[in-house]
Order: structure tokens, then C-alpha cells, then sequence
């Protein structure tokens, strides 16, 4: 990128930047006076009344992270044409939902659930598997969140040209998101989440367009590759084949259950609102994932030989390059840079939300709060634990400790051992002896839990390919599975019909 | 506690074909060697954008037809 123009750009990316952030402040207090009643439930889920347009822009801005805009074109780059397996992925993840939104989201008006392990409580009413997923969900949503924090720094730092250093991206991006967070809950974080899918969208439209007109269209940027690293254009071997395979399920059942996603759904205004919001998502991934990793292919032809650390920052380069060499992407350029840290920071917001909302709920006692008193005490505490979470892993964060994708990996490991809680969880009522029951989930749990943690700690991480947390979880529905067999066999017929 | 047992829920065949689908998209059947190509692209590579497109469509469909409302909401 020549100077003059790498100049302006940064200059004008921290303009627009202080310009988003000023937005975010306004939308936070437009939020906060939106607001219909001091609790928890209208914080953390805006009154259950998001509609279409709203929920489907943060639904989707909850599924594309900072990750899927500058992580996968940089895993493009490393790993070339096989990682458009990433556009399955995503739509996996909406399939996924399929499993047990339909029983979820019925039950959850039912129960007024606000939390995902609200259905836990409700479905099981068992302490131990109450607290173990709420200690994992937990533990996820730190891992996003950090490695969300650790995404903003780099990409602040990057996009100025380390003009602003990896610490100030991390803890003012930290402050912003705390403040229009504790103005606004839900309201002010899907609002935002509109926004930033609105401007990604419209952004990366045109830089698409763009690069096709400067660089060339997918069929000649894959022949350019095919001469520059033709092992990036080449049939994926089978143990990639495996690892796709394999991924795919550690997506499709793990993405789901994120509790910010789990959230949203509790938040949608009707089952027709939410139906209809994911069943456009089914389609996104096609533009806005394929648009991504098109971008990292261009990459490869543009600048060849990059190494790992540097193939991180491949969407800035390339967005650099547009920049410099056509005029008229100059502003496309601008939006897309500031969608990038809008998309993190979208991410970071919702992770905050949720983990408040699980460490007030979740891990304190489980009464109802009653009087409006109790109610606005629920909610000052979790205002106090979102700004006791944020200083601890911003303070983690400014000490960067693996990379992104193997966080987001090892998160996934461990949050896909809930997903029988929740699929077959969903399909039967507590006081039925034929449903699945806490014993059988638990039995499960632990075997899959216990088997990807003795394959990651003994360093197989991937047998033949596939994940040690794809393998823990379908040992964990087998487990599952043979617990209620064994179950029905030893428990005598009389009592089974009394039960039912 | 009501019974909540019997919410909306999908038919299993539907659910196995949305499988078979995805495992489809991997591109097990050109391992190994080289495939030819069209408009520029890899044959394999065509296959999956095919076999994505189609998900999708599933998916939606399965959304809009299959997910009843809950009668009680």
C-alpha cells in the first residue's frame, strides 16, 4: 500500500471509528430509555418482544464473529480451497437448531426461562448437572470472550498500522462495550448487532464486487493459485476429508448451543418471528461466508508466502491493496474495516450479556426474585459481574496465549457435551419414566467430557482427523443412550406406567 | 408441572437426509487425485457449492413446513 493513501486510510478508519463509538454510546442510552421494566428478563432478553428484522441481523451477527471476518480468510489462506467447508459449517450450525429449538422455544414461554440453563432446572431439576453445565457454559463464554478482547486488539492495531498498540484496541474497546452493555442490555446489544450487519453486509457486497473487477473472478484467481501453491487448490486428502467431517458435527451440534444464541431465541417475539429468521439464515452463509473466503483466495495472489502470523491479517492486506489500486473502493473499504471490529465487538457485547446473566442466575440461589426491590437488586448484580468479568479478561487479554482458532477449537470440545442435554433433553417431560432422565445425561457427560479431556491432555487431539471432542460426543450419546436401555430393562413395567 | 413432552418435533427422515446431505458435501468421492474443472473451478469444489446450496434449501424448508407452531403457546 503506498503511504499517502495508508495514511488516509488509517486516519479516516480512527475518524470512523470514534464516529461508531459514538453511536454505540447513543444507542446504549436510546436502549436505556426503551427500557419497560427494571429486571433481569428485560435487560438480558429485551421484554421476549425482538422482532423479525432485529432478531435476524443478531442472530446472524451472533454466528459471523470477528473470527469468521478475519479468522477464515486467514485459514483460507493457509489452507486454500477446502476451507470453503466453512460455508457448510455455518449453515450446519442453523440445521443444528432444528434439533431442539422448536421443543426449546415452546417450553422456554412456558417457563419463562431466561438463561439456557433455566431448561436444565425446569426439564431435570438436578443440582450436579445444573452446576456442570453452568460451570461449561461458563467456561465457554470466558474462552469467546477472551479471545473476542484479543481479536479487537490485534485488529485495531493492525488497521492503524500499530498507530494504536494491541492494549489500548483491548481495553477501550473493553470500556465501550461495558458501557452501552450496562446502558441498554439486550435492546442496545441487538440494535448494534443490526447495525453492523447492515453496514457487513453492504460492505462486503461491494469489496466482492470490487475484487472480481481488479483481481479477477473465482475461476481465475483459482487458476492463479493453481500456478502460485497448486497444493491450495488441490482435492482435499482424507484426513482432511475426516477433519471437515468432523468439524461439521463439532459445529453443527456445538454452535447452537451458545448461550447467547439460546438467548436470542428466548427473545424472539413469536415462533412465526423466529421460523422465519432462520430460515433466511439457512441462506447467509452462501453470501457472506463464501464473500470471506473468496477474500482470503485472493489473497494467496496477492501475497504469496505470507507466514502464519502474518496470514491472520490477510482481510486488512487485501483490503489495503483494494484501497490503494481503485478509488471507488475507498469507502467500501472503510465500512468494511470498521464492520470488522463492529462484528467483534458485537460478539464480546453478547458473550458479556450472557455471562452476567448466567453467573447472577445460575450459580446464586435459585428463588424467584419476587418483590421490585429483590428484582432491581437481580439486576444491579449482574451489572456488577459484567464489570468485574470485563477488567479480569481484559487484563488476560493484553497477554495474548494461543491463537484464535485453536480457543474457539478447544471451546467447542467442551460445550458440544451438552448437546444431549438439550436434544434429548427437549424431547421428554420431566416426570416421565421413559424420557431420557438426569442419570442417563449425566453417565453421558461424563464419558464424553472424560474422554476429550484425556485425549487433549495426552496431546491427540485429532485421531485420524477427527476431533477428540467430536469422538467424546458420540461417545456421549452412546452413553446416554445404553444408561436408559440398561434403565427401562431393570426398572419393572408396573412402575414405568404408573410413572407415565 | 404441565407435560411438555409432546412440543413441535421433526420426522427423523427428514433429519436423516439433512445428514446424509452434509456428509455429501465433504468431497470423499474425488479422493484422491485430480478432477477436472469448469469455469475455473474445481469439479470437487462444484460439488460442494451444489450439495450447500441444496442444505440450505432443506433447512428452510424444513423450517417453514416442518416446525409447527405449538398449540398451546
Amino acid at each position: 500500500m503506498n503511504d499517502p493513501t495508508a495514511a488516509a486510510l488509517s486516519r479516516d478508519f480512527l475518524v470512523s471509528c470514534a464516529a461508531y463509538v459514538a453511536l454505540l454510546i447513543i444507542i446504549g442510552l436510546w436502549a436505556r430509555r426503551a427500557r419497560r421494566a427494571s429486571t433481569l428478563t428485560d435487560h438480558v432478553l429485551a421484554g421476549r418482544d425482538i422482532g423479525l428484522g432485529v432478531l435476524l441481523l443478531t442472530l446472524f451477527a451472533t454466528q459471523y464473529s470477528g473470527n469468521s471476518l478475519s479468522g477464515f480468510p486467514g485459514q483460507t489462506y493457509r489452507q486454500g480451497l477446502a476451507y470453503f467447508m466453512s460455508v457448510p459449517f455455518m449453515v450446519g450450525i442453523v440445521a443444528g437448531y432444528l434439533l431442539f429449538v422448536p421443543r426449546l422455544f415452546a417450553r422456554s414461554r412456558a417457563g419463562r426461562y431466561i438463561t439456557p440453563n433455566d431448561f436444565l432446572q425446569d426439564r431435570f431439576a438436578h443440582r450436579a448437572l445444573h452446576y456442570i453445565a453452568a460451570a461449561i457454559f461458563i467456561f465457554t463464554l470466558c474462552n469467546f470472550l477472551l479471545a473476542q478482547l484479543m481479536a479487537l486488539g490485534h485488529a485495531v492495531a493492525g488497521l492503524t498500522d500499530h498507530r494504536i498498540p494491541y492494549a489500548a484496541g483491548v481495553l477501550g474497546g473493553a470500556a465501550v462495550i461495558l458501557i452501552y452493555e450496562l446502558l441498554g442490555g439486550m435492546r442496545a446489544v441487538a440494535w448494534t448487532d443490526a447495525l453492523q450487519g447492515l453496514s457487513l453486509a453492504v460492505g462486503l457486497a461491494v469489496i466482492v464486487l470490487l475484487l472480481v473487477i481488479n483481481v479477477g473472478t473465482p475461476g481465475e484467481v483459482v487458476s492463479r493459485i493453481q500456478q502460485i501453491a497448486p497444493e491450495k487448490a488441490a482435492t482435499p486428502d482424507l484426513s482432511t476429508c475426516l477433519t471437515w467431517l468432523s468439524t461439521f458435527m463439532l459445529l453443527s451440534l456445538g454452535g447452537p448451543l451458545y448461550p447467547q444464541a439460546i438467548q436470542r431465541i428466548y427473545a424472539a417475539r413469536s415462533a412465526r418471528t423466529l421460523r422465519r429468521a432462520l430460515a433466511i439464515m439457512a441462506f447467509l452463509p452462501l453470501f457472506a461466508v463464501t464473500a470471506v473466503v473468496f477474500m482470503g483466495a485472493v489473497g494467496i495472489v496477492l501475497f504469496p508466502g505470507l507466514d502464519p502470523a502474518e496470514s491472520d491479517q490477510i482481510t486488512f492486506r487485501v483490503l489495503g491493496y483494494l484501497a490503494t489500486s481503485d478509488p471507488r473502493a475507498y469507502v467500501p473499504t472503510l465500512i468494511v474495516m470498521v464492520a470488522v471490529i463492529a462484528a467483534i465487538m458485537s460478539t464480546a457485547d453478547s458473550c458479556l450479556l450472557s455471562l452476567s446473566s448466567i453467573l447472577t442466575r445460575d450459580l446464586g440461589r435459585r428463588r424467584e426474585p419476587i418483590s421490585g426491590r429483590e428484582l432491581r437488586g437481580q439486576l444491579r448484580r449482574a451489572s456488577w459481574i459484567s464489570v468485574s468479568v470485563m477488567v479480569v479478561l481484559a487484563t488476560l487479554a493484553l497477554t495474548p496465549i494461543t491463537t484464535l482458532w485453536g480457543l474457539l477449537v478447544v471451546k467447542f470440545e467442551v460445550l458440544i457435551q451438552l448437546s444431549p442435554a438439550f436434544v434429548l433433553g427437549s424431547a421428554g417431560a420431566r416426570d416421565d419414566s421413559r424420557a431420557f432422565s438426569h442419570r442417563d445425561i449425566l453417565s453421558g457427560r461424563g464419558v464424553g467430557l472424560g474422554c476429550s479431556a484425556v485425549a487433549i491432555v495426552t496431546g491427540h487431539k485429532r485421531l485420524h482427523g477427527f476431533h477428540a471432542g467430536s469422538a467424546g460426543v458420540l461417545l456421549n450419546y452412546a452413553s446416554v443412550l445404553v444408561s436408559r436401555w440398561v434403565r427401562l430393562r431393570t426398572t419393572p413395567e408396573s412402575a414405568v406406567a404408573t410413572s407415565r | 408441572m404441565p407435560d411438555r413432552s409432546d412440543g413441535p418435533r421433526l420426522p427423523r427422515g427428514y433429519l436423516l437426509l439433512l445428514a446424509l446431505v452434509a456428509i455429501a458435501i465433504v468431497p470423499f468421492a474425488f479422493i484422491p487425485g485430480t478432477t477436472g474443472s469448469w469455469l475455473g473451478l474445481p469439479l470437487w469444489l462444484w460439488s460442494s457449492i451444489a450439495l450447500t446450496v441444496l442444505l440450505s434449501v432443506l433447512v428452510a424448508w424444513g423450517i417453514l413446513q416442518l416446525w409447527r407452531d405449538d398449540p398451546r403457546e
